[in-house]
Order: C-alpha cells, then structure tokens, then sequence
C-alpha cells in the first residue's frame, strides 16, 4: 500500500466512524444519539469543564461546523482544514458536558486532528496516538485493583463484560488482568520497530477483536483498526519529517 | 514558511495528545485524558436533601433531578442514589453546587438543599471519598 493510500484509508475510515458517532447516525450501528448532533444544547443544566459555560448559539454553530469539517475531511476536500475545524470545534463541545465523556469520542476527536496533521511521507502522528494510547492504558492498570483481577470481577458482575462467567473464578481474573496489561505495555514496543511490526499489528488485531466480543466498547475498537493502518506499509524513517 | 508552522503544529499536537494531557491528567487523579478505561471498578452515589420551611428534611432522588439536566449529567445522576459505576465525576464534584442550585429552582417547597456526593473506590479497605454543598434557596 502506498502511503497516500494508506492515509487516504484512515481519513475516511476514522471521518466516516466520526460522523456517524457525532450525528443520529449513531442510531444505525445501535448506539445513543438523543439529537441529530452530539451535543446539540438541550437546556438542562451540566458542569463545564473550567466552569466555561458556553451559549446555546455558540453550541449549535460548534456542532455544525464540526459535521461541516467532517464531511470535507472524508470525502477530501481541505483535508487539513476540514479535519482541524472537526477536532477542534468537537472538543470544545466535548468541554460542555463532561459527564457525557467518554474515551471513544476522545480517540475521534484527537484521531481526526493527528490525521489531518499528517501527509503520506510522515505518518508519525496516528502512530505516537495509537502507541501512547496502549501505553497510557496499561499504565493506568498497573494498580491493586487491576492486578488482583478484582475490576475484572466486578465488570463481569454488572454484565460490562459479557460472557464474562469464566471470570468468577479468582486466578482466571487475575490471570486475565495481567495477560492485558503486558499485552498493552507491549503493543507500543512491538508496533514502534520495524522488525516486530508485523507481529505488534497482529496482536493489536487480535486484541481489538477481543475486546469487541467480551466488552463491546462503544466504536474504541473500531477507531483504534483505523488508526492501525498508520503501521501498515512502509513510510520514511523520519519521525516528525515534512 | 508554511510548511515549517505545520511541522510545529504536528510536533506540538503530538506532544500534547500523547504526553502532556495524558500526564497532567493522571498526576491530577481524574485520569480522564490518560485512556484509563477499566482500570478501576470505583462507584458513587449522590444523596441530595431538602429542608422545608416547616424544618422537616426530604430525600431527593438524584433521577428526578436528572429530568433538569442535560443528557450526560442525567445519565450520570440516573439510579445515582444508590451507589452506581461511571466514569469520572471530578466535573460533578467540582459544580456540586451548581447541581443545588438546580435543585432550589425545580423544587418550589425547599427552602435549602444539601447535596453530597460519596466515591467509593474498588478497593474496600479505603475511605469514602465525600463531598457536599449547601445552598440556601430563598
């Protein structure tokens, strides 16, 4: 795969999960969607991050202009300009209602401002997202609660986990728990060099598919396969390279 | 010139997104920008109390309160009077009472609210975390 290519396929791969997961077309893949736009001002009260609370009005231009700069993003006109004007107009309405975050909506965002940053020769930065989201995830697991295979329980308690009856048994939790943390505390190492790329994509892959049949967690699997095309192919050495 | 300011751009973003923001948010406890999802099993709940002008006290489900709030917050305040998982409620612990004043507005009979927040980690042998507001209606 060429590198333009290879760009081309996560801009529209992450643009397309990005507007359905920002519009009612959430509705389509079974998820939420209370209004046509996410977050389009419903009246009530909420908590803002800062204590910024923004108008109505700057609420629905805010929502506009991000479906406006996301479909310029997928269909690859202004690329840079449509994915930035998306990112950025999205997280400042993700700022204002911050009880309503969640990481999948955070991937996007952050994931369609790195890719409308990057160009074919210098894929780096979907790269340094995917692999610190790996790493940042494992690292926060690396606590009693995690480790002793007690979150784990309690997730296949309430039903987050499905499937999750296997879990009961206490050394299968505990084992499940540390499996995952050095799977993600792996993935970075394995994807970062060329020769254990294959095997990291591999992993990655498997992991996500996983992850979708126990958890299902919202379209976090489905952005994280988008951005790991960014491994796919080879692109100039260069890190942060023009 | 241009294309300096976009390798800038992309440096900085990229130090941003992956270092700073994940770092600053898991030194400051809240981890909500340090991909923490399902690293911890903590829960809380939200108890919120009324007084009347006659001095007599009522429980105030945090579900009748979430019919006020916007859809985030109402999901978060539904069932919230028992104790119940989520994400991060750093935001609700920071407008506590924010979430009083919606209270003095939709209840015409109170004369002054408390809300308190409880945060129970996973782990059983720590403390709860709590946090109240009181506000006075009138």
């Amino acid at each position: 795969m060429t590198p333009e290519r290879t760009l081309s396929s996560i801009r529209v791969g992450l643009g397309v999960l990005f507007l359905v997961r920002t519009t009612i077309g959430a509705r389509l893949v079974g998820l939420a969607s209370p209004n046509w736009l996410y977050g389009w001002p419903s009246g009530g009260w909420h908590p803002s991050v800062f204590g910024i609370a923004l108008p109505s009005t700057v609420m629905c231009a805010l929502c506009v202009l991000r479906t406006l700069g996301a479909v310029a993003f997928v269909i690859g006109y202004r690329v840079r300009l449509g994915g930035l004007v998306a990112g950025l107009c999205g997280l400042a309405v993700l700022t204002q209602d911050p009880l309503a975050f969640f990481n999948t909506m955070y991937l996007l965002h952050v994931g369609v401002v790195m890719i409308a940053l990057s160009i074919p020769d210098a894929l780096s930065p979907p790269r340094f997202l995917v692999m610190s989201v790996y790493a940042w995830a494992g690292i926060a697991k690396l606590n009693s609660d995690w480790l002793s295979g007690r979150v784990l329980f309690e997730l296949a308690a309430d039903g987050t986990i499905r499937r999750g009856g296997s879990l009961v048994g206490t050394t299968t939790a505990v084992v499940a728990a540390i499996t995952v943390v050095v799977i993600e505390l792996s993935l970075p190492l394995l994807l970062l060099l060329r020769r254990s790329r294959p095997i990291g994509l591999v992993a990655a892959v498997a992991f996500h598919v996983a992850l979708e049949a126990f958890v299902r967690p919202d379209l976090f699997g489905w952005a994280m396969l988008s951005l790991l095309v960014a491994f796919v192919g080879e692109q100039k050495p260069r890190m942060l390279s023009r | 010139m241009v294309r300096d300011s976009i390798v800038l751009s992309r440096a900085v973003a990229v130090a941003l997104i992956c270092v700073v923001l994940p770092l600053s948010s898991y030194i400051d406890g809240s981890s909500a920008l340090s991909w923490s999802m399902y690293s911890h099993a903590s829960s809380y709940r939200v108890r919120i109390t009324a007084r009347d002008a006659d001095g007599s006290f009522r429980e105030i489900a945090p579900t009748r309160v979430a019919e006020s709030c916007s859809e985030g917050t109402a999901t978060a305040l539904a069932g919230a009077d028992h104790f119940r998982g989520g994400g991060s409620v750093g935001s609700l612990r920071a407008n506590l009472d924010g979430l009083a004043e919606v209270v003095c507005t939709t209840d015409a009979a109170a004369v002054s609210v408390d809300v308190v927040l409880d945060e129970r980690p996973s782990n059983p042998s720590l403390p709860l975390r709590t946090t109240s507001a009181h506000r006075d209606c009138r």
